[in-house]
């Protein structure tokens, strides 16, 4: 079978090398075509898995164009096209997979994740959930359905998720790590650790889990505790800039104050941008009475972004200590129409 | 206490004197340690005698006389004590290592507001040996006083430790309260009060003493004490050696405070007038007057003026008795106010009273053990809610001297007073607290370091409880944010499923002039009908190329512009797979005459119904007829030589009847077709092989007219 195969693509190119030139392209008829569109698809699949995105991106072309049904093709298309941020592109290869075969779960995975990625959350649910629909085993699109519900604020919905993502494979450190963050925003704080040690246990180099973990700790006043975990986080991954950010909180709250403006200072230093860090670096200015600097960095912060409302609020904070209650007043304001409950408080 | 120049001693009779007061052990290894370092590193005390400085006894004298009259002073105490140290202050630029006047200096500093200029001075006698004892204590109260407490219980302690038993038992209670007040003021000062604590500046307080602020309801008009001098002549009390209290006031204008005037009317006068209260209505204001012993009297407002001083009804004052601060509830039917009056828990206590049915006051209460203390309560200031009153104490816990103190009457009961709090009470004297109408603000008394002299009046700004801070703690919550977990997103490979192929290529030719022609070229599969291609031939060379699976009959039907379509049938068998087959196609001009062959119309053996394969064929016949409309043609039947001739004719003439049937059918005019069936009268190949006997089965057609 094989020499035969081989024999009649020989034959084929030799006959379009030679006759190219001179002649129309060769004119292929039948099973003949399917097999040119299936190699092109094979290669574009390894050429994908070389990382040469634009290679990949023409065998799938070929393949499409040799075989106009070739749904896996455009699916794989979709893939290639979504990597290099062809969104559109994505979405109109992954929908015509779908329309040639409806129990298409990748293809609506896939489509899910892009469309999550645009933003449209309620639209990658419901891609996610039509892929559980088709394989409920694709643990992946209960994870990514989950980090829809928390972004959701749905942390029930998220957990329920996570878990079954978990039960269906029980080394995801990701669903780990997830579950415990949306256990957190439910104030479940001892099931949260829980589900972050889990995490790092089944990958120690988990940089991300240890931060959270660190945050927790950082929640329940063991700053020791939380300064070692941001320290492992930062020590895991170098230049981890949440994590050093963190650690400089933990050191604040320690009353190392020099050692938290050590840490911020890297942050700041590597991005004077960081309106976060910013933001930070203006709390401990503000724990050490230095009230004018620490309005100085909420106001680089507000100018940075905007609509940051915790600037708003600490510097609201700062001017009622500078004596300006004006505006104190101000700033409470915009934190509350940004959403920030309690500066209402503050304003009453 | 005697002057500094009677009371100097030599170094031993010092060190005995110590010895003496050591009773433990301890204390004397302590005192052995404490002489053996002093001896080491300890400046000389200098006298202040011509043995030290004998080439200056000019200066000498002025020292000595500058000594002499600060002790004077000294002695006298209360406000004489600021001259008495300025005194001391010239003798010691003179002599800066005498010992007892270094204490002096600092014992000064403790009664005024620089009591951070006490500790050197107190310390430095200490090193130049002074030879007293109480110099720890005083040592204590300045460390106290500058908030550093732990020293300050380190040298009570050392103090009381170094006392006789006689002195300790004397001693010992103030000494513990002093001890104390310093551990209050280590727990007052763990949790600070949010507040903002102004002077209320040099238009409002004095470099003398300035206190008792009393607030108009509206809280625009403050009154208060001060013991500024007046006039020309200013008189002093010979008690304190301190200018009589008169009562001023300062009106709020905007943010800013007015400068203080005397309050007109008839309330001040030569003797102590000071603030002690106002009426909720601000109509009546309470005065304390200090002639006669000290007593409360009121004054009403009436046509824009403070009326005469009126005494308090007998209920509320005593014989011999000082009745210091009074509030009023704010129905004016239950009253509090400070009096020293016997019946209480010791100093200066606070007792309420309250209108019987005819109006009268009824005999007044202590407030009880829970409220007053041992030592004395003062300034009250009664909430308008009638049950929180605040008040001043220098019992319950207390960080030193006078603190402000709050107390809530529920269930029946006053209950435990709660101390305002640091930084609003200070280890020295804070007094005379009025809440502002706002509840953000109100004022007291304090000396303080920012004072303008004496006592100040201060404003407090209350901030509420901690606003917490927004901390931005960053967080990963969503791992695949950061690290998306490890997918395959991509379809797996296929495996490919080879099919045996033929080459099938050829030109397209003019079949007069065998130029090469552009010609379209359809592929149909024969069994289904289906347009497998179209395509053209390339128009350089006219060549094509085809690569078709084997083993399928399909047909060939090639057309170009003015020319005759050409059609073909070509049955790949399975021994043609790979290998290639040529076939070069000439077409015929669109000419009267020509005639070419439908090569792939089909019947069935014997019969003229078309097969269903044949349609395509038809179809370009139809086109070319349609995009002919002037073209008539004449369909022909021909066939091989098997059978007879007149069947054959029949046969024939049948089938080129359903060809132009056909057409008809379509919607071709009938008369541009004609049809006549040949038989085998037409052979274009010998009838001899199958091949050729083939070819002859066949139908043509044949322009007729153009």
């Amino acid at each position: 079978m094989m020499k035969h195969f081989f024999l009649s693509f020989m034959m084929v190119c030799l006959f379009t090398g030679t006759l190219l030139s001179q002649v129309a392209d060769t004119v292929r008829i039948g099973r003949q075509n399917l097999m040119q569109a299936e190699k092109a698809y094979n290669d574009g699949i390894s050429l994908f898995n070389e990382s040469k995105l634009t290679e990949s991106m023409q065998m799938f072309n070929e393949a499409i164009s040799l075989r106009p049904d070739f749904f896996q093709a455009y699916y794989n298309r979709g893939v290639v096209k979504a990597e290099t941020g062809d969104v559109n592109g994505a979405l109109e290869d992954f929908r015509i997979a779908i329309d040639a075969n409806p129990e298409f779960a990748m293809a609506y995975f896939a489509r899910g994740k892009v469309l999550m990625g645009q933003g449209d959350k309620q639209a990658a649910i419901s891609d996610f959930t039509q892929t559980l629909a088709c394989n409920e085993r694709l643990y992946f699109a209960h994870y990514y359905r989950g980090t829809l519900y928390m972004k959701k604020n749905d942390f029930d919905k998220a957990i329920e998720d996570f878990t079954a993502a978990i039960n269906i494979r029980a080394d995801f450190a990701h669903a780990y790590n997830d579950r415990g963050s949306a256990r957190k925003q439910k104030g479940e704080l001892q099931a949260a650790i829980s589900d972050y040690q889990q995490a790092v246990l089944l990958d120690p180099g988990m940089a991300l889990a240890y931060n959270n973990l660190g945050s927790i700790r950082l929640e329940l006043e063991q700053y020791n505790q939380a300064h070692d975990l941001f320290t492992t986080a930062i020590n895991l991954s170098q230049g981890y800039k949440k994590a050093l950010n963190n650690r400089a909180i933990a050191n604040m709250k320690l009353g190392r104050y020099d050692m938290a403006l050590e840490d911020i200072n890297s942050v700041l230093d590597e991005n004077p941008e960081n309106y976060i860090a910013l933001t930070t670096r203006g709390m401990i200015k503000y724990r050490i009475k230095d009230y004018e600097g620490a309005a100085k960095d909420y106001t680089l912060a507000i100018r940075l972004n905007p609509d940051y409302a915790p600037a708003y609020l600490n510097r609201g904070i700062v001017r009622e200590m500078l004596r300006d209650p004006g505006g104190a007043q101000l700033d409470w304001e915009k934190a509350a129409n940004l959403g920030i409950v309690r500066a209402s408080e503050y304003l009453e | 206490m005697g002057g500094i120049i009677n009371k100097h001693r030599c170094y031993i009779t010092f060190v005995k004197g110590m010895i003496n007061s050591f009773k433990v052990f301890a204390g004397l290894i302590l005192l052995l340690g404490f002489l053996s370092f002093t001896e080491t590193v300890s400046a000389q005390n200098k006298e202040f005698t011509r043995a030290y400085f004998p080439d200056d006894s000019r200066g000498l004298r002025e020292a000595r006389r500058n000594v002499r009259e600060g002790d004077r002073l000294f002695e006298q105490g209360g406000g004489s004590i600021v001259a008495a140290l300025d005194y001391y202050l010239r003798a010691a630029e003179f002599n800066p290592d005498n010992a007892l006047l270094n204490m002096r200096i600092g014992e000064c500093y403790l009664s005024t507001p620089r009591v951070d200029l006490s500790v050197n001075y107190l310390e430095r006698a200490i090193e130049l040996n002074v030879p007293t004892l109480r110099v720890y204590y005083l040592l204590g109260k300045a460390y106290q006083q500058n908030y550093r407490f732990d020293e300050a219980i380190e040298q009570f302690n050392f103090y009381r430790q170094s006392l006789t038993p006689q002195e300790a038992i004397q001693q010992r209670a103030s000494i513990d309260r002093r001890i104390a007040e310093c551990n209050h003021a280590k727990q007052l000062i763990n949790e600070p009060l949010r507040v903002f604590i102004d002077n209320m500046g040099s238009s409002v307080n004095s470099e003398f003493d300035d206190y008792s602020p009393v607030l108009s309801p509206d809280g625009n008009t403050l009154y208060f004490t001060s013991r500024r001098p007046l006039g020309r002549n200013p008189r002093m009390d010979k008690n304190d050696n301190k200018y009589f209290e008169n009562i001023f006031m300062t009106r709020k204008v905007g943010e800013q405070w007015t400068t203080a005037e005397l309050l007109e009317g008839r309330i001040n006068s030569r003797t102590h007038e000071a603030t002690s209260g106002i009426s909720p209505d601000g109509q009546t204001l309470y005065v304390y007057r200090g002639d006669k012993g000290g007593d409360l009297f009121e004054s009403h407002f009436n046509k824009g003026r403070w009326g005469k001083l009126q005494k308090l009804p007998r209920a509320l004052r005593s014989r011999g008795t000082q009745e210091t601060s009074i509030v009023f509830t704010s129905d004016g039917n239950r009253v509090y106010f400070v009096s020293d009056r016997p019946g209480g828990f010791g100093g200066k206590d606070i007792w309420t009273s309250s209108r019987n049915e005819r109006g009268r006051w009824n005999e007044p209460v202590n407030l009880g053990s829970a409220v007053n203390t041992e030592y004395d309560e003062e300034s009250l200031y009664l909430a308008p809610d009638d049950v929180t009153l605040y008040f001043s104490s220098q019992g319950h816990n207390s960080m030193g001297g006078f603190d402000i103190f709050r107390t809530v009457f529920r269930n029946g009961r006053w209950a435990r007073p709660e101390n305002l709090g640091y930084p609003v009470n200070s280890p020295a004297d804070d007094l005379f607290f009025v809440m502002g109408p706002d509840d953000n603000t109100a004022w007291f008394s304090s000396m303080r370091k920012d004072n303008y002299g004496g006592s100040d009046i201060y404003q407090i700004t209350f901030l509420g409880p901690e606003k917490p801070l927004f901390i931005p703690v960053a967080n990963d919550f969503i791992a695949a944010a950061v690290r998306p977990p490890n997918i395959n997103m991509m379809e797996s490979e296929m495996e490919i499923i080879s099919v045996p192929m033929t080459i099938l290529r050829g030109k397209v030719l003019d079949d007069n002039t065998e130029e090469p022609l552009e010609a379209v070229i359809e592929l149909y599969d024969n069994e289904t009908e289906a347009l497998l291609a179209e395509f053209n031939s390339a128009p350089e060379t006219g060549e094509y190329i085809i690569s078709l699976p084997g083993g399928k009959n399909y047909a060939i039907a090639v057309q170009a512009e003015d020319y005759l379509f050409h059609s073909e049938n070509m049955n790949i068998s399975e021994s043609d797979v790979d290998r290639e087959i040529i076939n070069d196609i000439r077409l015929k001009r669109v000419e009267v005459g020509q005639s070419i062959v439908l090569n792939n119309i089909f019947f069935d053996t014997g019969a003229a119904e078309l097969r269903p394969e044949s349609y395509a064929e038809l179809g370009i016949l139809y086109k070319l007829m349609f995009e002919n409309p002037s073209l008539k043609i004449e369909i022909s039947g021909h066939t091989d030589n098997v059978g007879s001739a007149g069947l054959n004719q029949r046969l024939s003439e049948r089938r080129a009847r359903s060809v132009v049937d056909f057409l008809i059918g379509r919607g071709i005019d009938p008369e541009r077709l004609t049809y006549k069936g040949y038989g085998f009268d037409r052979p274009i190949a010998s009838n001899e092989t199958a091949e050729g006997r083939q070819m002859n089965r066949r139908t043509e057609f044949e322009i007729i007219e153009k």
